[in-house]
């Protein structure tokens, strides 16, 4: 996202917008997306999978819908799959030249596809987004640091890894009024071997480690901790009480 | 094994425990595997003649050699950490340290900069992670209960693994590093902070779990779960606090609206 030099006569293109939609827990997407411009809800599925999370998006305002499927993608990592959608971002670019691009990504669990994906395209990217408004000429962004919410301006492009509200939103259309659109390797000139080695990179279900909390004597004592974390609202130090950790 | 490096972060000019504490499972590491344990930080300006606290805590929290990132954007405040800003420092880190582990505290900062330094050098990226060696064996595992994933034990790629706060203790020593000094070039700024939007912490969120109350503490390191009392519930959180769970319960949200309001001061 470049920092923006205001001129008042110039007013920045509609961006495109794309949500990039692992399932539909990502549905949220749509609600920060709504009114920053056309949405194109995107996915890449490996065969075994089948979900309605596209059609879902479609109901709920995306102005298009794509998957790219292969079945290579239940087997590989999270930079082959940002390198796959980083590729169709690309290629649904073209057609409308070089359009301000604007790519949400959900910022749960591991978080780690939008930041690859802004990887691969070489572009800046924002963790911890809440909100996303379009000004004249920029766009605002809100970010969760801590306990506060830093505003940042700038232009696109820009990748956003958004942390979700609970809610999508509600259906507008019952039945889309257009299809899903398949995508293939083949259509973003990317090949198998290219993506098959990060096969051995993905983790693979297994046994979990005996885990225990960190047992604190006090809320008091906890807030403390983590106010110098920074993860929590800055708090005066007064006496946190005794600690057993 | 050859090196690991830490990534550390300081808030309000502190190194913060979620750093101190990945600090110290680097060095466990590195003790058990033969490993350097380089310890990563970004200042404005290299520590001059009897300011050297923070050298003196890496070093006594496991560090080997630490890396000091020099930069001058660096002294702007914490609340700017992005990839744009501390992304050159940590490629540098990397590159001066080649390591096969690179451990980052869970925080902001480290959901800023891990996934992309992981998609940068190609890793593996393990988030929520328990970096362990047992039996000799290094375990890289992630996540918990059937959601829990691990990687080969045999490391034939570099991984890249964020650290939860509290997972792990901190290292206590009295060791000496080798410091070294990486010159961090001028940093562009890619965004500019507009006018402040008024403070606003999410709400702790309850869930029950096997009817115990279980609190998300929505931080920027993405959720955080806290325990209320003694229950069964604990093994599925980052924190517990010890007491009857309807008072503290009521504590926390007093607590946090009190913190909340001290803050926007």
């Amino acid at each position: 996202m470049s920092e923006p030099t205001t001129n008042p006569r110039i007013e920045l293109a509609r961006p495109m917008i794309f949500a990039l939609l692992e399932d539909a827990r990502d549905l949220p997407l749509l609600g920060i997306a709504a009114g920053l411009g056309e949405v194109v809800a995107l996915s890449v599925r490996g065969t075994s999978s089948a979900d309605t999370t596209l059609l879902d998006a479609l109901a709920r305002g995306a102005s298009r819908a794509v998957q790219v499927s292969d079945p290579i993608f239940d087997a590989v990592d999270y930079l082959a799959v940002a390198h796959t959608l980083a590729c169709a971002v690309r290629h649904l670019c073209v057609p409308h030249g070089s359009p301000p691009v604007v790519v949400l990504a959900g910022d749960r669990g591991r978080g780690a596809v939008g930041p690859a994906v802004a990887e691969r395209l070489t572009l800046p990217h924002l963790g911890a987004v809440y909100g996303v408004e379009l000004a004249r000429d920029h766009l605002l962004v809100d970010r969760q640091l801590g306990a506060s919410v830093q505003r940042l301006r700038g232009t696109p492009p820009v990748v956003l890894a958004c942390v979700l509200p609970r809610e999508a939103p509600a259906p507008v259309a019952a039945t889309p009024s257009v299809e899903l659109e398949l995508l293939d390797l083949d259509a973003l000139h990317i090949t198998q071997q290219e993506l098959l080695h990060r096969r051995r990179f993905r983790p693979e279900p297994g046994a979990a480690l005996p885990s225990a909390p960190r047992v604190f004597a006090s809320v008091d004592r906890l807030a403390d901790r983590l106010a110098r974390d920074g993860v929590w609202p800055h708090r005066k130090s007064a006496d946190p009480g005794p600690v057993r950790e | 094994m050859a090196n690991i490096l830490c990534f550390v972060e300081q808030f309000e000019g502190e190194l913060t425990p979620s750093s101190l504490e990945t600090l110290g499972q680097a060095r466990r590491l590195g003790s058990s595997l033969g490993a350097t344990v380089y310890a990563a930080v970004a200042l404005d300006r290299a520590p001059g003649y009897g300011q050297d606290d923070v050298l003196a805590k890496l070093a006594a929290g496991g560090a080997d050699k630490v890396l000091l990132l020099v930069g001058e954007s660096f002294g702007q405040p914490s609340s700017t950490v992005t990839w744009e800003t501390h992304g050159p420092a940590v490629v540098s880190a990397w590159e001066v340290s080649q390591p096969a582990i690179m451990l980052v505290p869970a925080s902001g900062c480290g959901r800023e900069i891990a996934a992309r330094a992981a998609a940068r050098v190609g890793a593996a990226f393990l988030h929520d992670a328990y970096v362990e060696v047992h039996g000799g064996q290094l375990v890289l595992a992630e996540g918990r209960g059937a959601r829990a994933r691990r990687l080969p034990s045999e490391l034939e790629f570099p991984v890249v693994a964020t650290l939860p706060p509290g997972r792990y203790a901190a290292a206590a020593g009295d060791e000496e590093a080798e410091v070294e000094v990486l010159q961090v070039g001028a940093v562009q700024r890619f965004m500019a902070e507009a006018p402040p939007v008024s403070a606003r912490a999410p709400e702790p969120r309850l869930r029950t779990s096997d009817g115990h109350t279980l609190v998300e503490l929505h931080s920027s390191t993405g959720l955080l779960t806290l325990a209320l009392g003694k229950t069964a519930a604990q093994a599925e959180a980052d924190f517990a606090i010890e007491g009857d769970a309807d008072a503290l319960l009521a504590s926390l949200f007093a607590s946090h609206d009190r913190s909340r309001k001290e803050g926007a001061r």
